[in-house]
């Protein structure tokens, strides 16, 4: 499982780990290009299930409001796969 | 659990609750702190503030307000530091918030202000407002208010200390404490009121939420996610709620930004407007009033600086009618109950939400909702605000021989520095809330179902639905 942080930027949702980031304009389409994302750098192969954690960063909200609440949320998504190559 | 300020909000009450409960093998660690009294022209400084503590007496006003402001300030900057703030900044703010909480105390107990018609007479008065300690509440939010809205910059520097949700958490820990030592007297009332308290809640959440939701949905076209989150914010509690929603409903972290905008300045509204309102209509009801102003009143900051002001102003009113008035305290507890379940109902509800709108709504393949949301949505400052109920029960049921020394101990916290942190949250708030906000975001149509809602619809279903479930409880006479 990989570790993503996720932000939106204003206009996508974008979800990043170290080089690897992926972004959408809605959370579908942020997993598929994100899923897309691992499949292109065949970390998903041999692999059927590929789970993928998001933490949404919460500096990404106003500062008036993280004394409200300190968490947005956190998803967790498996990605299935038919074949290590094709998603 | 160090870096956040609900979790600090524990720390910070559970300290001075532990330090309260030395009084039990004999020293009074918490006596120090400054309390205000009722004063007029030519009252010495020394009968207008003093400690607290018998045994702190000799320290005068001078170094009860020296000692309140050092001993309090070092596990509040600790937080701060370890929170990660500008701590430069919160320090030089905290002094500032201090400094202008205590003058407006100490101000609003000005007799003129706080004395009851009953007491004119005593402080050389021919006419007075009769607030009792409600009037330093009012006094602290116009101050903050003015310093929000004119004094731009000021409020700026104090923004990194101005924390009302930190402080008003910390003073419900603190009134744990009360709810705890009322026992001694009506036990049953406290017990009644928490159990008539949930089953207020969950009655309301069930009638709010989707009366909230058709009439955003419905009457103003707004989107699902929009209606979802307005619903939650308007209807459950707030900012937190609107953003527990937001976040269950997958929303853009516009939508939340907003709502939140909009109930901060709202609940700052009602905060002034519904205590008058409530003491004057709902006198024969001081329960009612309460715990139907824990439904209205949203966030907590907001609900408990509101319940505090309706606490002073029915107390006044019963004193200055009949020359007996309620336990101090008692109605803040009505209100604060009501909005600790309701609290504690966010994160199972921003669950279920989850969970539907994930499942069903908006499909999302392969996505899961981990059942921790529920824990991260957990107000953990319930925990403090039950830790110190609990061990004061205990103490005094179970070893009842202890309670004169524990009551020692106690009342410095549960009053004196309870006030104080209720004080803060009102400076807090009113130099956090700038009124131009809602002109400059161009909320548009979302000022008028949030209006709508919230008056012609929670309100009155709020006070019907604490008038089923609390009608006919009476607080506890004080004395």
């Amino acid at each position: 499982m990989l570790d993503f942080r996720l932000i939106y930027d204003g206009k996508a949702w974008r979800a990043m780990h170290g080089d690897i980031s992926a972004q959408g304009k809605s959370l579908i389409s942020l997993d598929k290009n994100l899923k897309q994302e691992l499949v292109n750098r065949d970390m998903t192969q041999g692999l059927s299930e590929y789970k993928v954690r998001m933490t949404f960063d919460n500096s990404c909200m106003p500062e008036f409001m993280r004394q409200y609440a300190n968490h947005y949320f956190n998803r967790v998504v498996h990605f299935k796969f038919d074949n290590a190559r094709r998603s | 659990m160090f870096i956040q300020e609900d979790w600090w909000s524990v720390w910070l009450g559970m300290t001075f609750v532990f330090l309260g409960l030395c009084s039990i093998f004999g020293p009074d660690l918490v006596g120090w702190v400054a309390n205000p009294h009722t004063w007029s022209a030519g009252t010495p400084f020394e009968k207008m503030i003093a400690p607290m503590g018998k045994g702190y007496q000799s320290w005068g006003p001078w170094g009860a307000l020296i000692g309140s402001y050092v001993f309090i300030s070092i596990p509040v900057c600790l937080g701060a530091y370890c929170m990660g703030w500008n701590f430069k900044k919160f320090v030089g703010g905290w002094t500032c918030i201090f400094v202008i909480t205590y003058a407006s105390w100490i101000m609003g107990h000005h007799a003129t202000i706080a004395a009851t018609s009953r007491e004119w007479s005593k402080y050389g008065i021919s006419f007075g407002l009769g607030l009792g300690a409600g009037g330093s509440y009012i006094l602290a939010l116009f101050v903050g208010l003015f310093i929000g809205n004119f004094m731009k910059g000021f409020a700026h520097y104090l923004s990194e200390a101005a924390k009302p949700e930190w402080f008003i958490k910390t003073a419900i820990v603190f009134l744990g404490v009360k709810v705890g030592y009322m026992a001694i007297k009506a036990a049953g009332f406290v017990m009644e009121l928490a159990v008539a308290g949930a089953a207020a809640t969950i009655v309301a959440y069930l009638i709010f939420w989707p009366g909230t939701y058709f009439i955003a949905r419905r009457l103003f076209h707004f989107g699902r996610k929009t209606s979802a989150v307005l619903a939650s914010g308007v209807s459950i509690c707030g900012v937190s709620a609107a953003v527990a929603t937001a976040g269950a409903v997958r929303s853009k972290p516009l939508v939340p930004i907003m709502v939140s905008a909009l109930i901060v300045v709202y609940a700052v509204v009602e905060l002034v407007v519904l205590p008058p309102i409530f003491s004057s209509t709902m006198s024969s009801e001081p329960i009612v009033a309460g715990a139907a102003m824990g439904m209205s009143v949203k966030t907590d900051g907001a609900d408990g600086a509101a319940g505090a002001v309706l606490d002073e102003l029915m107390r006044a009113a019963k004193l200055d009618k009949d020359g007996v008035t309620y336990e101090e305290g008692s109605i803040t507890i009505s209100a604060v109950m009501t909005k600790v379940w309701i609290d504690m109902f966010i994160g199972l509800w921003a669950f279920v939400l989850a969970m539907v709108w994930v499942y069903k709504i908006d499909k999302v393949p392969g996505e899961h909702v981990p059942v921790s949301e529920v824990w991260h949505r957990f107000p953990k400052f319930v925990l403090g605000y039950f830790l110190a109920w609990g061990i004061y029960l205990a103490i005094l049921f179970l070893t009842p021989h202890l309670a004169p020394a524990a009551k020692i101990g106690a009342v410095p916290v549960e009053g004196g520095m309870r006030k104080l942190f209720f004080m803060l949250t009102f400076v807090s708030i009113g130099c956090i809330t700038d009124f131009k906000r809602l002109a400059q975001s161009h909320f548009g149509k979302l000022i008028f179902v949030y209006f709508i809602a919230l008056f012609v619809y929670i309100v009155p279903v709020a006070v019907i639905v604490a008038y089923v479930f609390h009608h006919g409880m009476m607080p506890p006479m004080a004395g």
